[in-house]
């Protein structure tokens, strides 16, 4: 994990929370993908990933993103995502991420989703 | 003045009713226009944030691929990139090499694991090589010859060359939204695949000079140990070979010439006496310590020692001058004897004291490399053969302890400040006719080689 980076995960009922904070890159990607094998060994069916107001997401960290998306459909899970910003919703929406994955003002408008 | 009729409250209804009706087509229309405006500014707002994230994949690509050395890193990032990019679950970027039809790198994503191993068959048996790199984006379903790239659900081809005989291909699935890939999409991808060419350039030059660099290394370490070799062999090579190597190390002049020569034995008095009475360890020591002195003596005066045994050295001399060699043969002879004095000296008490019988002879000999071969290997070594050779040896022989016996040849190349003995005809063993013979008693101080 690099300096600029933070993952770590938590349990909200039986939503798998992962919270992110900081760079989101090809460069700073692995933590994340760690982070979503991690509880899906645990057996998660139901995630939130979380994005701090500080996080930065470039084109290679939208592809950790895609990946991710595209294994939790294979292994029949539902993925929500909160806290991006006005911005990145709008990049999420053009890429096509938003196709599976809902997106979310807030952890709690999020958690009431599933 | 005549007053207008009035309107009749039916009329007046129904004028206001036509007046609201334009009224409202107005704002109608109006509100029409404007959502339309409204539509046209949101699209050109999506189109100009579309344009700044693909104008910031640029900026991001030109920052994280351009400090990379690494060909596979290099196009592990760069997937990576125009995957997020273009919003895609499939990409793949490979490298093949257009001379041997085989792959030299390939990343994907999204890719069933199969698909690898489908592309190198495909490259291998040359079927990829009919994209050509200026056929910019291609959209595989209407290109003919490209089943193995769009079997894997692959959707666009665009190729690239990074040299003559390295070429690339971006390949990339649908896009997640579901639209296709626009002429602005197209021109992105021609130019992430031509800074994907110039990055894996930089990356193969720097691997070539990696490359070059761990050769030299090598190089330089066998440099090292051949020194080394060179080093520890010289200790047993007489400094002519290796002169002569030095001077010609491909093809050195080894080979058996005539040359005028004055040739040295040195042998130690009751050698084998000595060696009964001292363990081997000491006697050895005593050898290096006597021969380290001679040896000295030997190297002052241009003498190259070209053999030892466990009690005697073989000298030759030479030089243009006939004279010049003889002498120093003989000053040399005389300094074996000085030294083995002061050494007995120095060592008075703790080992007995060495005498050396010394013969100097000169003359032509056959000097250069004696080859022994055998099956099993051969065995070189420099040498002076022939009479002249053995009647040194023969002097050496019938000299006694701490005298130096030469030959009539040796002795006629002197000067006059030798003091020399006549012993006169000496019948000498193998050899077919009698050698008047002198010992050489000392010489006037000052004497030197001529």
């Amino acid at each position: 994990m690099t300096k600029s980076q933070e993952i770590s995960t938590r349990l909200k009922g039986d939503v798998s929370v992962i919270d992110i904070r900081g760079e989101v890159t090809s460069q700073t990607g692995k933590p994340i993908e760690d982070a979503y094998h991690a509880v899906t060994a645990a057996g998660a069916k139901k995630i939130l990933m979380v994005f701090a107001s500080d996080c930065y997401i470039n084109s290679g960290g939208i592809a950790i993103l895609i990946g991710i998306l595209s294994q939790s459909r294979k292994h029949a899970q539902r993925v929500r995502m909160s806290g991006l910003t006005a911005h990145f919703q709008k990049i999420f929406s053009m890429v096509g991420l938003t196709k599976y994955a809902e997106i979310h003002p807030s952890e709690d408008a999020a958690l009431s989703t599933f | 003045m005549k007053r207008p009729p009035l309107k009749s409250p039916q009329r007046r209804a129904r004028e206001t009713s036509r007046s609201r009706q334009a009224l409202e087509r107005e704002v109608t229309e109006l509100k029409a226009r404007y959502e339309e405006h409204l539509r046209e500014a949101s699209r050109a707002q999506q189109e100009l944030e579309r344009r700044m994230f693909h104008l910031k994949t640029l900026y991001d690509v030109s920052r994280e691929i351009g400090f990379l050395i690494d060909t596979q890193a290099i196009i592990d990032n760069l997937l990576l990139m125009i995957v997020g990019t273009f919003g895609v679950e499939r990409g793949l970027i490979l490298l093949r090499d257009v001379r041997e039809n085989r792959v030299e790198a390939i990343a994907h994503r999204g890719l069933e694991d199969t698909a690898e191993a489908a592309l190198k068959h495909a490259v291998e048996t040359g079927l990829l090589a009919r994209l050509q790199v200026s056929a910019g984006t291609v959209v595989l379903s209407e290109h003919h010859g490209t089943e193995p790239l769009s079997s894997i659900d692959l959707h666009v081809w665009i190729p690239f060359e990074v040299s003559e005989s390295l070429h690339g291909g971006i390949g990339l699935g649908e896009k997640m939204i579901g639209e296709g890939y626009s002429p602005d999409d197209s021109e992105l991808l021609v130019t992430l695949a031509n800074q994907a060419s110039v990055a894996i350039q930089k990356a193969r030059a720097h691997e070539e000079v990696v490359r070059y660099a761990d050769k030299l290394a090598a190089s330089l370490r066998r440099i090292e140990i051949l020194e080394s070799m060179k080093a520890n062999l010289a200790k047993f090579v007489p400094k002519t070979v290796k002169d002569l190597i030095e001077e010609s190390p491909e093809a050195p002049l080894l080979e058996k010439r005539e040359a005028d020569v004055s040739v040295l034995f040195a042998d130690i008095t009751g050698y084998t006496r000595m060696s009964a009475k001292i363990d081997l360890d000491r006697m050895n020591q005593v050898v290096e310590v006597y021969f380290g002195a001679f040896l000295d003596e030997i190297l002052r005066l241009g003498g190259d020692v070209n053999e030892t045994s466990g009690d005697g050295l073989m000298v030759i001399f030479r030089d243009p001058d006939p004279r010049r060699h003889a002498t120093s043969a003989v000053m040399a002879a005389l300094g074996i004897h000085r030294r083995a004095q002061e050494t007995n000296a120095t060592l008075e008490g703790y080992y007995e004291p060495v005498t050396m019988h010394i013969g100097v002879n000169s003359g032509i000999a056959a000097v250069g490399a004696t080859k022994i071969e055998g099956a099993a290997g051969e065995r070189w070594t420099y040498t002076a053969s022939g009479p002249t050779t053995n009647i040194a040896a023969r002097l050496a022989a019938l000299s006694e302890g701490g005298s130096i016996v030469i030959s009539e040849e040796t002795k006629g190349r002197l000067g006059e400040e030798f003091e020399v003995e006549d012993l006169g005809p000496q019948s000498l063993k193998n050899v077919a006719h009698p050698v008047r013979a002198f010992r050489c008693i000392a010489a006037a101080p000052g004497a030197q080689s001529a």
